[in-house]
């Protein structure tokens, strides 16, 4: 409870929902994704287990495959009680699979394509992505990338999402209430 | 599912990562989300107590409002609340109640093995549980149990069917003689008769072929017993169809259902065992035909199968076969690939050898046949090494192919034959068990009727000023609507409830009704009047005059019918159950 900001009611809350579903104590990838599923199965072919992965990876701090409890309430107290930077380095993270420190144009479109997929629009391939979302993806890559040298660094990134109203606007709607 | 509602902030926590990505901003959260409190509202939820017979189980309030289509997650469960101890009281089987519980809990519902399915079923439909949502690990259990009980109310709604004394007409009696020759002595002499019948016909058939003396003593030509006593066998025939016609002709007139009973297997036998005699009759004269003549006789040998009829061993092994009938076209093919590979190898091992009996593959089919089922009559072996090897393979080979399907099959048998023999001795006992039963009842049918007796005695006294109002507090409400009820019956049908013994005893008590006079001039009324009774009876003969006949009926309720100075007509009587 020291790490998390959380209340002791709420962890007890977090705590018997998070046993109840995963009586092991620890949250598997394939659990995790069986969990996500349930939340985005809208359509027959939506398939969020792309993104499910994605955010498996960036919660799984010691990559063993697991995630207890305690990197589970300490990653939801970040996104609920935690600042605008700190949300924004999450993301930074969501993005950065490779672990490399900074975006190039390649994560950001897989990324998307994960976001797709979620909704049932699957691209297979580079060249099924229709030109208008390549266009925008390429748009916010640039408005991004400050120097202009196709990779997007941490700082880079934080201070241009800052600056971006909208970006802003929609982290706070997605603001988490526990 | 409420159980993933913790994971929803980390699913909403997680969308965040599609901000810098998306086309448009994202809407703005509900103001209904900011006001709640998810984690206090769920933290203090109410822990509900359920007694069930007596045992207590507890569980959180939104456990059961998983499901809310069921009793328990609805608004139904506040019809058992018990406001003094504040629990919910269900008077049910408190072992079944846990795997209910578990359904909540995690949403998986088991089926123990050990529990009767039909009481399984019922707490089920109690709880507005559907058995489907059985989870995959007990279901296949579930239904295998389900199909067992189904075919056990079946053979005993067929047995029940039988039982029933409704009058048949000749037709429908004739056919139930033919098909349970239990059911009356004629059945069974007829029963007997055909299949001396057909024992003698099969015999005539085998006797007919053995030779019988010589024709002369230098040539060793024989003459067999058929050809010699040619009269006798053909009138030994005659009989026998004729009998056999008969039988087919009556059966066809008592079939219920013509069109069926032609296509059955039964009937076909029938008439392929008759045909041959009346198409060789035709023609008798037409030596053209003879020879198609003889090869009819063939299918003589049918008869046997008519036994069928008389033996349900034969049944059975029939129906086993047909429902076997998977494996033994597996084993069918499996032996037909093993010959033709093992043919085609022998032959070409074999082929170079001078001499040999391997001219071609058919002919290999034939050894091969031999040593996959290790005859091995000899007539065939192979000289090459190769082909002996091969030849060696091949029998061992045959013992596991055709070792394989053969478990199936005989338990399969062993457990429609079990299944029958389970019949028969329900059957049997059946009859022993109902009596004992019914001794029962009648115990307690006897106990409603003294209780009835001093309910009535009593509720006169107090009409009559003799009890007080207090003496009556002890009296079930619920006893006195149900008397009341019984009177205004007796009243509206003019019969009167006596006590009667039970039929099989055979002692038979007269009672006499409490307005002798007036019951039995209304009886005599009522026979003229086509009124609204259900069963007819033939009075029998009855010495005495005030003597009461019995109507006995499975429940402890009984008619007392006054039969006084009536013949031989036939009475009307009104069967009333409770």
């Amino acid at each position: 409870m020291k790490e998390t900001s959380f209340t002791r009611k709420e962890l007890k809350y977090l705590y018997q929902c998070f046993k109840q579903n995963c009586p092991s104590g620890y949250v598997t990838r394939e659990q995790f994704v069986m969990i996500f599923r349930q939340f985005f199965s809208m359509q027959r072919l939506s398939d969020p287990g792309t993104y499910a992965h994605l955010v498996f990876n960036t919660f799984d701090d010691d990559n063993n495959g697991r995630i207890s409890f305690s990197e589970f309430a300490q990653e939801l107290s970040m996104f609920s009680k935690g600042t605008i930077e700190e949300r924004l380095d999450w993301v930074f993270d969501l993005y950065d699979t490779k672990r490399r420190e900074y975006i190039t144009e390649d994560d950001y479109q897989k990324v998307a394509l994960a976001m797709y997929a979620v909704v049932g629009v699957h691209y297979w391939k580079e060249k099924h992505i229709p030109p208008s979302v390549k266009r925008h993806l390429k748009h916010q890559f640039q408005s991004l990338d400050v120097n202009k040298d196709g990779k997007i660094t941490r700082a880079e990134f934080i201070e241009g999402c800052q600056k971006d109203e909208q970006i802003l606007e929609s982290m706070e709607a997605l603001r988490i209430y526990l | 599912m409420a159980s993933v509602a913790a994971w929803l902030p980390f699913a909403r926590a997680a969308a965040i990562g599609w901000v810098p990505i998306s086309r448009q901003p994202m809407p703005r959260a509900p103001i209904a989300i900011q006001a709640k409190d998810l984690a206090v509202d769920h933290v203090s939820d109410e822990k509900l107590s359920i007694n069930i017979s007596g045992r207590k189980f507890e569980t959180w309030k939104n456990t059961l409002e998983k499901f809310p289509e069921t009793l328990l997650g609805s608004n139904e469960k506040e019809f058992f609340y018990d406001e003094e101890t504040g629990e919910y009281f269900f008077d049910r089987d408190p072992d079944i109640f846990r795997h209910i519980l578990t359904f909540y809990r995690t949403g998986k519902l088991h089926y123990p093995r050990h529990e009767c399915l039909v009481a399984y079923d019922e707490e089920l439909s109690f709880f507005g549980i559907m058995p489907d949502l059985i989870s995959d690990c007990c279901y296949e259990d579930y239904k295998d149990k389900k199909r067992e009980n189904q075919e056990r109310l079946l053979e005993e709604r067929l047995e029940n069917t039988d039982a029933t004394k409704l009058k048949q007409t000749t037709q429908q009696k004739m056919w139930a003689a033919f098909e349970n020759p239990h059911t009356s002595s004629v059945a069974l002499v007829f029963y007997y008769v055909t299949g001396f019948f057909i024992a003698v016909s099969v015999l005539c058939n085998i006797i007919e072929t053995i030779p019988c003396r010589y024709a002369s003593e230098e040539t060793l030509a024989s003459i067999s017993c058929g050809d010699l006593y040619e009269k006798q066998f053909f009138v030994l025939d005659t009989a026998c169809v004729i009998i056999f016609t008969i039988e087919y002709c009556l059966r066809l007139y008592a079939a219920p259902d013509r069109c069926r009973f032609v296509r059955s297997i039964m009937s076909v036998i029938d008439v392929v065992a008759i045909l041959p005699y009346y198409v060789g009759l035709a023609f008798q004269n037409n030596k053209d035909f003879s020879g198609a003549f003889v090869t009819l006789r063939v299918f003589r040998v049918f008869r046997i199968f008519k036994f069928s009829r008389h033996s349900q061993g034969l049944r059975i092994l029939g129906y086993t076969l047909k429902s076997c009938a998977s494996e033994l076209g597996f084993l069918v093919f499996s032996l037909a690939m093993a010959i033709i590979i093992f043919a085609t190898i022998m032959y070409y091992a074999e082929k170079k050898v001078p001499q040999t009996r391997f001219t071609s593959i058919p002919d290999a089919f034939w050894y091969t046949i031999v040593t996959l089922t290790t005859l091995g009559y000899g007539d065939m072996v192979p000289s090459t090494v190769m082909g002996k090897i091969v030849g060696g393979i091949c029998s061992l080979s045959g013992v596991l192919v055709i070792a394989l399907p053969v478990p199936v099959i005989v338990s399969n048998f062993s457990r429609i034959y079990h299944q029958n023999q389970r019949a028969d001795k329900r059957r049997a006992q059946k009859k022993a068990r109902l009596a004992r039963i019914r001794i029962v009842k009648n115990a307690s049918g006897q106990a409603l009727f003294n209780k009835k007796k001093a309910h009535e005695a009593r509720m006169r006294a107090f009409e009559q000023g003799l009890l007080s109002f207090d003496a009556l507090r002890d009296e079930d409400i619920f006893e006195i609507q149900h008397h009341h009820l019984l009177q205004c019956l007796e009243k509206a049908t003019e019969r009167e409830f006596v006590e009667a013994d039970v039929a099989f005893e055979g002692a038979v008590r007269a009672t006499p009704p409490l307005t002798p006079s007036s019951s039995s001039s209304q009886l005599r009324r009522r026979q003229s009047t086509s009124g609204w009774c259900c069963v007819k009876r033939q009075k029998s003969d009855h010495d005495n005059d005030m003597e009461a006949q019995k109507v006995t009926f499975a429940d402890h309720n009984q008619v007392h019918e006054d039969s006084a100075g009536l013949d031989n007509s036939e009475e009307k009587i009104c069967v009333s159950q409770l």
